[in-house]
């Protein structure tokens, strides 16, 4: 039997796995060396790639809520997809920070030396509690469960948003980068999560129903809107987090929004984070017929790439403004960071592993169950 | 119990980078990494321009911003105020190095975790001075035990008028520059 | 040598350094472990940063270098040291390093031969070269002077005068002047001065760390301190004033400083009329040389040039012109003249030979072992001429004029050249003329790493032991900086040797075996050090564990008197104002205003200058992986452009420019800068590696003496390195 794609998809799929296999064993063997980080930027891309999939994952854990928690009737038929996708989702996320890490087997001091102040030791916690939950979640469906599945379903709902919001806690903690610092990042990390979720459900249940010949679902059409809606917002949010940045020039946000819209992320925001990310999805969305289910497939997966470089562009513009004791000057006015070879092929390979595992989470559970003829795509939850 | 601070007269500095050498073999560094660098600051018009150096390494703060966001506890701060780094139980997520207003940490390459100015811990509990202090042929540096009355740090200080780098940021270093 | 046990783990920090090659870092806590188990020696020695020889404790783990620390009795560190300390004693594992004797097989190609191989073709080739050509065509080139005492006799041997330097691209002028008018050199005595006018000379760049230091405890104690530079050098820091001036006017700022206080009647009458000869000679030449007169030529505003006159009459005679080193003495076509006019000006302020003016160094009068001296043999006159009547008869023979060898080789008149301890195809002016040395029948190399001159002219290179793995010969310290009482300090072997490496005296004790001279060299290093500490009254034992002692005081003030009358070593015993040497030559005697060579016209013209960067010692020390990591931090090999010049050139700061001038085109980031005079560009002279084998330096920034060329100022004999004009454009042109 066929695969969920045609064959030559999997092999481009296996392909990207390899490679980012390659980056992870050097990043393993050589460390910093095969990083693009440096003192100066300690993070790079493999902390937007963890950043990606983590508040994707929540995303997911939200959407499926719509049903678990709040019993819309449409969402359904999403929840077991997407709360396999979320566990997947956040696993590749731990991928990418346990490559970033230095020393991830020093990780057991997180039990035995907690440090309560600290928001990554939280982000730690939140997300193991998070991931248990989930698994308990699926665990009980697979046992269809029904009970104890809507109980899962809600604590886990309650932990991935107490794990998103911490997530933005994480940066805006630090007082030493003003750009990320205060309450902002939390909300804009919900946010964001939101939009993955409803991004990479439209994207995917484009090609389900593809797949299944079903058309111009009511799903679909529903998810769309959301997605606009979400997109419309964050336009918004960015909108005016860059004017009012640019206005009141508070050193250390100035300069950071100032590399994002005129230095050196210039390409990266506009292009590819305004560009592709928001703009070119919203119109693909208000300006779509009711039955344009390729534009909203299409939007969807630009958005996806746009988030990618939300979260790429935060973390590097947070960075990239040098903290002087005495001032600017004989300083360069931007620190560099570009990703190595090594950390595109994590994204690349973390990616890949994506896409290759919801395969075969595909074949293995529901399209064996779909193509049975006793059963419909919606098993009762 | 002591209680360890610095005084830097920058102004004295002329930017011959001893202590940055005499850090490095103390602790047998490599070239390219450093506990402590100048930060220089060109201001005025030729012919009345002016430049000022500014001698910068880890503050050992009160406050301390690394050691609040370790998840390990790994960053912690001894008694006598010094900020150090257990490395055995650093899991190298680099966030100390972005909660650093001062961005005083390196990341050491081979053993995958920041380091930092220890202010010499294991030399100054018996009455030597950091390296970077006993070297400097301009004195810009000045060490001592606050709780020692006697110390000429505290004479100094008590003297002098001294500011701190980035007071607003709530870090409460243990470096204190002396006001020219 | 001092050994210690400690049980603690205080000084554990080696413990680290003892595994490998490369300095391993370990952990804290793995550190405290090791350290308690491991034993510090330390030892004694003198640094080899630079020319200044300052005192260091080695701290050893385990036989490895450690740390060092400034030696605090020795007068020049006191406990001090710079950043070329600290990284000398860690380049000992450099490797980079020649680690054996080598013969050239091609282009750049050397293979290893053994010591006796070495020495027998040398000798072999050497005994042939005298045999035609005669002594007279062997060369002896150095760094100077610590091998003099040897090579001496090697020369002596082979009847050749030509002991040649490296001064002439250094401060000859300054040498050669204070030998011809004062007879001695005198040096600031910054820690009790008043007033200290340093000109053209960037103490906190050129380090003597205990100097840096009294000058800042005379700042404390209410003393002035002004700078008078092209550059906002790292002095100008802690200066009262940063005075800029044009580059090469010095000269004519001394001119006009004198005038005030002559005009103004500020000077010491009493020291001129009793001590100063050619008095009048000056003034009746120079009396049009007012402040206005300079300002058209210096840019420095007339009335600046009155207030520092003024000011330093008043503090008189505890305030002094700097008596300068390198920046200068070496650089113009009146380096001559403005060292004449430091002396004239310290003159005019009667502050010689008093507290806070200038002093002399107190010397140690040291034995010398008495050793059987080669049979006396007629030599020839200099090759390089100096101080040879026709050619040039003012030149000091002892500094010699180095730039000239290559074309003397071209010329067939060198035929034999040994090169110790320098390397004057990166610190000579012009690299691709100084390469001619290679086609000299025999080139001896004696470095310790691979520098430009050994890898592309020699045929033999013997390495040198590394300063830590050689004992030298104790040296009564002293110089450029006061200190009053004598002080006697000792270069001593530190460590076993890394590689196959030779001191110099095993070196020439090798070469004359194969000559027949080896009878000549018939002793060693212990019994040297033995006769020359001898009229001290103290034990090798005791210096050698103390690394430097210290004896009662010698240098007192006052002019130096014999039967009432001044003793100075001049022909009149006073200071010379006219130099009859110079004038018997052909030269004007007291020194009047001559302009530089050449001038900057264009907007896309600058006169190139060069300078010493705090971290290091021009070239020597650019090899080094840890003052050369402080480069890269600061951008440090940026060349320096005047904010208004690189904006009408629409050069921004950290662009690529091109650089050229008749002899070199170059391309090098620029650092645009209110701290630099217009007309200039300026480079620190430690960069511009071009061996292939010295990794960490080649490649890395531009040299200012790949763009001048080989010149020779006629009265000292210096390069005249500042004597160039240089075209600046933006990009790769």
């Amino acid at each position: 039997m066929p695969g969920f794609f045609a064959d030559k998809k999997s092999i481009a799929m296996l392909a990207m796995v390899i490679f980012g296999a390659i980056g992870a064993a050097a990043i393993l063997i050589f460390g910093e060396g095969v990083m693009g980080t440096s003192d100066k930027v300690p993070w790079g891309a493999l902390i937007a790639v963890y950043l990606f999939f983590a508040a994707s994952s929540v995303g997911l854990t939200i959407m499926s809520s719509l049903w678990y928690v709040f019993k819309i009737p449409v969402f359904e038929q999403i929840c077991k997809r997407a709360l396999s996708w979320a566990i997947i989702s956040i696993v590749l996320g731990f991928v990418a920070i346990g490559l970033e890490l230095g020393n991830p087997l020093n990780m057991f001091w997180l039990v035995f030396s907690p440090n309560l102040n600290s928001a990554i030791w939280w982000m730690g916690m939140l997300y193991t509690i998070y991931l248990g939950l989930r698994i308990a979640t699926v665990y009980n469906l697979c046992l269809q469960k029904d009970e104890r599945v809507i109980f899962f379903g809600r604590l886990t709902l309650v932990a991935g948003i107490a794990a998103v919001s911490n997530l933005g806690a994480v940066f805006g903690y630090l007082h030493a980068r003003p750009f990320w610092q205060g309450p902002f990042m939390s909300v804009h990390f919900l946010l964001i999560a939101f939009l993955s979720g409803t991004a990479i459900l439209a994207a995917a249940f484009y090609l389900v129903e593809k797949k299944q010949g079903v058309s111009q679902s009511v799903l679909l059409n529903k998810l769309g809107k959301i997605h606009a809606t979400t997109l419309v917002i964050i336009l918004f949010i960015t909108f005016w987090r860059i004017i009012s940045n640019l206005y009141g020039q508070v050193p250390g946000k100035y300069e950071a929004v100032k590399a994002l819209v005129a230095g050196p992320l210039a390409a990266n925001f506009w292009l590819f984070e305004v560009g592709i990310g928001l703009i070119a999805p919203i119109i693909l969305l208000v300006t779509a017929s009711s039955h344009a289910s390729g534009r909203i497939f299409k939007a969807a997966v630009l958005s996806l790439i746009g988030i990618f470089f939300m979260h790429y562009n935060m973390v590097i513009a947070g960075q990239l403004t040098p903290n002087t004791a005495v001032g600017p000057a004989g300083m360069p006015s931007y620190y560099a960071y570009f990703p190595s070879w090594a950390e595109a092929a994590v994204l690349v390979g973390t990616v890949g592993g994506a896409i290759t595992a919801a395969m075969w989470v595909e074949k293995r559970f529901f399209q064996a169950k779909a193509d049975a003829p006793a059963k419909g795509v919606a098993v009762d939850v | 119990m002591a209680n360890y601070v610095m005084l830097i007269d920058a102004s004295r500095c002329t930017g011959c980078s001893a202590c940055r050498v005499a850090c490095q073999m103390q602790w047998q560094l490599k070239p390219d990494m450093a506990f402590n660098w100048l930060e220089h600051r060109e201001y005025g018009e030729f012919p009345h321009a002016k430049l000022a150096i500014t001698p910068v390494q880890c503050q050992h703060c009160d406050n301390a911003p690394c050691q609040k966001v370790c998840p390990t506890r790994a960053t912690y701060k001894r008694s006598d105020g010094i900020v150090l780094i257990d490395h055995k139980k650093c899991i190298g997520c680099k966030y100390c190095m972005l909660a650093c207003p001062y961005e005083a940490r390196t990341m050491d390459n081979e053993k995958h975790v920041p380091e930092k100015c220890k202010f010499c811990a294991g030399f100054v509990e018996k009455g030597e001075v950091p390296a970077c202090v006993s070297t400097c042929m301009n004195e810009v540096r000045l060490f001592g035990d606050l709780d020692d009355p006697n110390s000429k740090i505290n004479r100094v200080m008590a003297a002098n008028n001294v500011y701190q780098l980035m007071p607003e940021k709530g870090t409460k270093p243990r470096i204190y520059y002396l006001k020219r | 040598m001092q050994k210690i046990t400690r049980r603690t783990f205080l000084k554990g920090a080696a413990a680290a350094g003892a595994v490998g090659a490369i300095p391993v870092y370990v952990g804290f806590n793995q550190f405290v472990q090791m350290a308690e188990k491991s034993e510090i020696t330390i030892k004694p020695t003198l640094c080899n940063g630079c020319t200044n020889m300052c005192g260091m404790f080695v701290y050893l783990k385990n036989g490895r270098v450690w740390k060092a620390e400034g030696h605090p009795i020795h007068l020049k560190s006191r406990g001090k040291l710079c950043a070329r300390g600290h990284g000398m004693v860690a380049d000992v594992y450099n490797p980079d390093r020649v680690p054996g004797p080598m013969k050239r097989v091609g282009e750049m190609k050397f293979e290893p031969i053994t010591w006796e191989q070495a020495f027998e073709e040398i000798g072999e080739k050497l005994k042939n070269i005298v045999d035609n050509y005669t002594g007279n065509a062997v060369v002896w080139m150095e760094h100077g002077v610590r091998g003099k005492r040897y090579a001496d006799i090697l020369l002596d041997f082979i009847g050749s005068p030509n002991y040649i330097t490296h001064y002439a691209t250094c401060f000859t002028s300054k040498t050669n002047v204070w030998a011809n008018m004062v007879g001695d050199n005198l040096y600031g005595d910054h820690e009790n001065s008043k007033y200290m006018l340093f000109v053209g000379r960037n103490f906190a760049g050129g380090i003597i760390p205990n100097g840096m230091n009294k000058v800042l405890k005379a700042k404390e104690k209410g003393a002035k301190l002004v700078v008078v530079d092209p550059r906002y050098c790292e002095l100008a820091i802690v200066a009262d004033e940063w005075v800029p001036i044009r580059p090469g006017t010095d000269l004519a700022f001394f001119l006009a400083l004198a005038h005030v206080l002559i005009a103004e009647n500020l000077y010491s009458r009493s020291f001129v009329r009793s001590y100063v000869e050619g008095f009048d000679e000056f003034w009746n030449a120079n009396r049009n040389c007012t402040p206005e007169w300079a300002e058209e030529i210096t840019g420095i505003p007339a009335d600046k040039t009155r207030q520092i006159a003024r000011e330093m009459a008043g503090a008189a005679p505890e305030s002094f012109l700097e008596t300068g080193y390198h920046g200068l003495n070496a650089h113009y076509r009146n380096s001559v003249q403005q060292a004449q006019m430091n002396v004239i000006i310290n003159a005019l302020l009667g502050n010689m030979f008093k507290k806070g003016g200038l002093l002399p160094a107190a010397e140690l009068k040291l034995g010398s072992l008495d050793l059987v001296a080669p049979p006396a043999k007629t030599k020839g006159p200099r090759v390089d001429g100096a101080g040879v009547e026709g050619k040039y008869p003012t030149v000091e023979p002892s500094r010699g004029i180095p730039q000239l060898v290559p074309q003397l080789v071209e010329e067939g008149k060198v035929k034999a050249l040994f090169i110790y301890h320098y390397n004057p195809l990166r610190t000579g002016p012009d690299p691709e003329y100084q390469k001619k040395m290679k086609n000299a029948e025999l080139v001896v190399s004696i470095p310790t790493d691979w520098n430009e001159t050994s890898l592309h002219t020699a045929h033999y290179i013997l390495p040198e032991s590394y300063f830590l793995e050689r004992t030298e010969l104790p040296v009564s310290t002293g110089g450029n900086i006061t200190h009053e009482h004598p002080q006697v300090a000792w270069r001593q072997q530190v460590i076993e040797p890394v590689h196959n490496a030779k001191p110099l005296l095993e070196i020439l004790q090798g070469i004359a075996a194969k000559i027949g001279a080896r009878r000549y060299f018939d002793f060693t290093v212990e019994q040297q050090v033995k006769a020359m500490i001898k009229p001290l009254g103290i034990t090798v034992e005791r210096l050698a564990k103390a690394g430097c002692l210290e004896f009662p005081a010698a240098v007192e003030e006052g002019f130096p008197l014999f039967n009432g009358k001044p003793n100075l070593k001049t022909p009149s015993g006073k200071v010379e104002f006219s130099v009859g040497n110079y004038k018997v030559n052909g030269f004007s005697g007291v020194p009047r205003w001559i302009p530089p060579q050449v001038m900057p016209q264009g907007d896309d013209e600058f006169r190139l200058i060069h300078g010493k960067q705090p971290w290091h010692s021009h070239h020597i020390t650019c090899n080094n992986p840890y003052l050369m990591a402080i480069t890269q931090a600061y951008n440090g090999t940026w060349m320096w452009i005047n904010s208004d010049r690189a904006k009408k050139l629409g050069i921004k700061n950290g662009d690529m420019v091109t650089v050229e001038s008749s002899k070199a085109k170059k391309q090098i980031n620029v650092r645009v800068t209110e701290l630099l005079h217009p007309d200039c560009v300026w480079i620190p002279s430690a960069y511009g590696g071009f061996s292939e084998k010295a990794r960490t330096a080649y490649g890395v920034g531009i040299n200012y003496n790949d763009f001048i060329p080989a010149m020779v100022e006629p009265i000292a004999g210096s390069v005249m390195g500042q004597e160039v004009i240089v075209k600046v454009k933006k990009g790769r042109v």
